[in-house]
């Protein structure tokens, strides 16, 4: 398994700007994947509009958004058989256990508790689009 | 193979079997059959002959056209037996000699009735030749007598044929008849011996199948019995170690009930419940695990049902891996613990998914966890508090203490007073707090300033209400007694850091420790090796060493003394001979020269250099020609300059181990210098010069 | 120390007396003592407390509160302390233990059964020698009677959690 042939896309929905640069900028220019291309969205409504308009590859995703939280939209995506095999990741501050299970429960591929190592996130990231 | 093919195998064996005897048997009779219709077809032969005979026999007497007709039946009974032979193939088949017995009669039958044909035509022809009505009774006699009588000589003569035709016929069925007898007999033999044969094929045919039936039964069964033995030994070792584990183990199915298996511990750590096929989530509440636990734990397991699910973040978030649970002891007395259930997914023998559970009792761990954390809380405080104190210096740190005590002993004899005025008292707390605070602030005692706030803080919340209650009073007296508790802690640690500072000055006011250190050294080996020794530092001062020359001056001393304990200085009897002490003498010194530079100073007054030794070494290496002479400081400076082994130093200026190589090297890092001074059998001294 | 140890025993004694002597008594406010000033009483019930907190609770009379406490719960006048009075004072004591158990289910707390100490000894059980001891003053109709509390600190269960 090397690297795939074209961009990926990765969607960051974080309600604040900082997270989502502070994301951005935990990539290289080149994984292992090969190029990334990012795309944000500041809150749920927006990140489902986003995905209606491009093919999205990976979604990283925030708990605590106005208008849509992240658990809704992870809810109301896995619902749509478009989505269901989505890799969707939670990035959030949100560390109780109850939490996590509930995200697991309504079909989050993996978790992740801020600060998040950069290292952690490549490593999902990889596993996601090599499939290791 | 299951065990459940083998039984299959096993019921299969049983039934095939049935049916082959069965079979058999069906076979058998059929056969048996077969031979019997085959018999009476040759029977049906003899029988026909026997009709002829019996017919010709009554030719004589009887009325000819009675026997004629009878003999004709015969005749064709006699046909149609014979064409029936030929049907005869079982027989035939087994044995060639009833093929060949068979063809006898048949041939026998037609060579012996060849005179058939003429008879009948001879009988027609003297019935013709008679009266109508006598044509149905005449018989022989009565042919004879007509023809007598009627004068019908050729009806005579026809007669007399006829009687001829008669013997010969007779004779000839007799002796057909005797040879079937023979061919029967024979055939008779056959058969007896081809049913016999049958019988015993069937019957080694039989036992076969009965071996091969016991043999492959008795293997399979063994088999079997052997594997529900496994399964028997299994059981029980699986018993014994439910028994005996020390783990609680149980199995939830997919509806979350709690399964009959489970191990002993867990069955007596949870005996006052009945807990076989219990709700794992109700087994929970009565165990007395908080509700928004049980829910939690609700979802938590059914994800383990869930395929998809990552298996690590599955056990990072168990919500039970330390839940506080409320059980019956051996005395019914009720026990709060802390366990840790851990789960995974297994596939059972029925192929449905199910959890196994289990439970280890960790109240243990716990507490001491717990104990641990709090220790260290106390150490992190303890330097903190440390590190604040030691900037401040002590009258102001004691100004503190007494102004702190001051307020606090204010707001105490306030409320022994027992104001009524709650909200005048928490105020004058608060004024209190607030006044402490702000000195520990100024002093950059954080911790306990940190402390403070928050008490404000909350004193502050306290007042803005519209009542005080004495539960208020209660809560800000409790409050005061955790300032007091505090202060009374950070004295306790200024006390303890005047003792440090007391224990050191101590120290240093006593003799040196380097001067204690070589002492030491010395008493040790001295004793090592048997000899008496002094050390005389009247010369030496510690105090006056600079700091970087501490260490190496240690290890050079330590290493020289070392030496001149175990091969300079001689033992006491020795030396007496030599005039000397009999405790060998150390001497260390310590001074400074016009350029700054510290002059140490070792000497022992032991054995010195060995002059004749070094000379010879020299010679050898040659460093010096036959017929010369060193004296010592010669002798030194070659020791010194030429490579010397260590062994040769050792031998040659009576040192061990190290020796001057390492010395040398120690000294030339530091930028220093060695000399030594010695002479044979008295002294050697090292004089080491460091700059400063 | 918390308010949440002390206030079931508080309650627990209010409640108490007045089940039993009809009256309620009133709270003074409360303050520090040393351990020194525990010793003049006459009569004490000592219950041990250990688990989140570890120290004791000390329900301390003098002869004239009990005497007059134990008259009214006998009926006749009782004028010295005698067993009798001990023993009551006792029963008393353990009343209010066992009726404080109830606000504490919420922490780990023990209490152990309480014993009790006649004459003005010195009471040993103080945790550490130097904490402040908190002592909370009742008044009856009778008199005083006090409850010292010496609680240890624990750091990780204090105020600032």
């Amino acid at each position: 398994m090397g690297a795939v042939n074209r961009i990926i896309k990765i969607l960051i929905v974080d309600d604040s700007r900082i997270m989502q640069n502070i994301l951005k900028n935990s990539f290289d220019e080149k994984e292992a994947w090969g190029k990334t291309e990012f795309l944000t969205a500041s809150d749920g409504e927006e990140a489902l509009k986003v995905m209606d308009e491009h093919l999205i590859d990976i979604l990283l995703l925030d708990w605590n958004m106005p208008k849509l939280d992240g658990l809704s939209v992870l809810k109301k995506l896995r619902q749509s058989d478009k989505y269901r095999q989505l890799p969707i990741i939670m990035i959030t501050s949100e560390a109780a256990k109850y939490n996590v299970i509930e995200a697991l429960k309504s079909g989050v591929s993996d978790y992740i508790i801020k600060p998040a190592s950069r290292k952690i996130l490549i490593d999902k990231i990889k596993g996601f689009i090599l499939g290791t | 193979m299951s065990l459940r093919t083998k039984f299959i195998i096993l019921l299969l064996l049983l039934n095939g079997m049935l049916f082959i005897f069965g079979f058999a048997f069906y076979f058998n009779n059929n056969r048996n059959n077969i031979i019997r219709n085959e018999i009476s077809i040759i029977d049906a032969v003899h029988i026909a002959l026997y009709e002829e005979n019996v017919a010709v026999r009554g030719m004589f007497i009887l009325p000819i056209s009675r026997q004629i007709s009878i003999m004709e039946n015969a005749e064709k009974n006699l046909d149609r037996a014979i064409s029936n032979l030929l049907s005869i193939r079982y027989l035939i088949n087994r044995s060639p000699v009833i093929d060949q017995s068979i063809r006898n009669i048949i041939a026998e039958r037609y060579s012996s009735l060849m005179s058939m044909p003429a008879l009948l035509d001879i009988a027609d022809k003297i019935l013709n030749a008679v009266d109508r009505s006598i044509q149905s009774t005449a018989n022989f006699e009565i042919i004879n007598d007509y023809a007598t009588v009627h004068g019908n000589e050729e009806l005579k003569i026809r007669a007399k044929i006829f009687a001829e035709l008669l013997f010969e016929i007779e004779k000839n069925i007799v002796s057909a008849l005797a040879n079937f007898d023979a061919q029967y007999k024979i055939i008779d033999n056959e058969r007896t011996a081809i049913e016999r044969n049958a019988i015993i094929t069937f019957i080694i045919f039989f036992l076969a199948i009965v071996i091969i039936s016991v043999v492959v039964g008795t293997l399979i069964a063994r088999s079997i019995i052997s594997v529900t033995h496994s399964l028997d030994k299994a059981n029980k070792e699986t018993d014994v170690i439910f028994k005996n584990i020390h783990e609680g183990i149980f199995q939830l199915d997919t509806s979350l009930k709690i399964g009959h298996l489970c191990s002993q511990y867990f069955e007596n750590l949870f005996r006052d419940i009945n807990f076989r096929n219990m709700p794992f989530l109700e087994f929970l509440r009565e165990i007395g695990v908080a509700a928004k636990d049980i829910f939690v734990t609700e979802d938590y397991l059914k994800l383990f049902f869930n395929e998809k699910i990552n298996n690590t973040l599955l056990a990072q978030v168990n919500p039970l891996d330390k839940v506080y649970i409320s059980i019956l002891d051996d005395n019914k007395k009720t026990q709060n613990r802390y366990v840790s259930f851990v789960f995974s997914i297994f596939v059972n023998a029925d192929n449905q998914k199910e959890l196994l559970g289990t439970v280890n009792d960790i109240t243990e761990e716990v507490l001491y966890a717990e104990a641990l954390k709090e220790e260290e809380e106390k150490n992190k405080e303890k330097m903190e508090q440390l590190l604040q104190i030691i900037n401040i210096d002590p009258e102001t740190m004691e100004e503190f203490f007494e102004d702190s005590q001051d307020e606090i002993e204010h707001i105490n004899t306030l409320l022994k007073s027992n104001r009524s005025d709650y909200r005048k008292v928490v105020n004058e707390i608060y004024l209190a707090v607030h006044s402490v605070k702000g000195n520990a602030q100024i002093l950059g005692l954080k911790n306990i300033a940190d402390l403070l706030n928050i008490i404000e803080n909350e004193i502050k919340t306290l007042l803005e209400r519209p009542e005080i209650s004495w539960e208020n009073i209660l809560d800000s007296t409790i409050k005061l007694g955790t300032i007091q508790e505090s202060i009374d802690d950070l004295r306790e640690r200024v006390i303890e850091l005047q003792l440090y500072q007391s224990k050191l000055k101590n120290i240093e006011e006593k003799t040196g420790l380097f001067e204690r250190t070589l002492h030491k050294v010395m008493a040790t080996e001295g004793k090592k090796e048997g000899k008496l020794l002094e050390l005389d530092y009247s010369n030496f001062n510690s105090k006056n060493m600079p700091k970087e020359h501490r260490k190496i001056v240690k290890d050079i001393f330590v290493q020289l003394a070392r030496n001149a304990i175990s091969h300079g200085i001689e033992n006491p009897d020795e030396r007496e001979k030599r005039g000397k002490n009999r405790q060998g003498k150390v001497c260390i010194s310590l001074k400074k020269d016009s350029e700054g530079n510290m002059i140490y100073g070792f000497k022992d007054d032991g054995n010195g250099i060995d002059l004749e030794k070094v000379t010879k070494v020299a010679k050898k290496k040659g460093l010096a020609k036959e017929g010369e002479d060193f004296d010592i400081s010669e002798a030194v400076k070659l020791i010194f300059n030429m490579g010397f082994t260590t062994a040769e130093e050792s031998s040659l200026i009576a040192g061990r181990g190290v020796g001057l190589t390492l010395i040398r090297e120690k000294i030339n890092s530091a930028k220093g210098k060695i000399k030594i001074r010695t002479q044979q059998g008295k002294y050697c001294e090292y004089i080491i010069i460091l700059p400063a | 120390m918390k308010k949440e140890y002390i206030m079931p025993f508080v309650e627990s004694t209010q409640n108490v007396f007045h089940e039993f002597f009809g009256i309620t008594p009133e709270l003074d406010t409360p303050y520090f003592v040393k351990k020194e000033e525990t010793l003049n009483w006459d009569v004490s019930g000592i219950i041990g407390i250990a688990g989140e907190s570890k120290g004791v609770i000390v329900l301390s009379f003098n002869e004239k509160v009990a005497v007059s406490l134990v008259s009214k719960l006998v009926g006749r006048k009782v004028t010295t302390l005698d067993e009798d009075v001990i023993d009551t004072i006792a029963e008393v004591t353990n009343i209010i233990a066992g009726n404080s158990k109830k606000g504490f289910e919420e922490y780990r707390l023990k209490i152990s059964l309480p014993s009790i100490i006649k004459g003005k000894e010195h009471v040993v059980f103080w945790p550490k020698q130097d904490i402040p001891i908190l002592s909370i003053p009742f008044t009856v109709p009778e008199g005083k009677f006090m409850l010292f509390v010496g609680l240890e600190k624990k750091i990780t269960n204090d105020i600032l959690l």
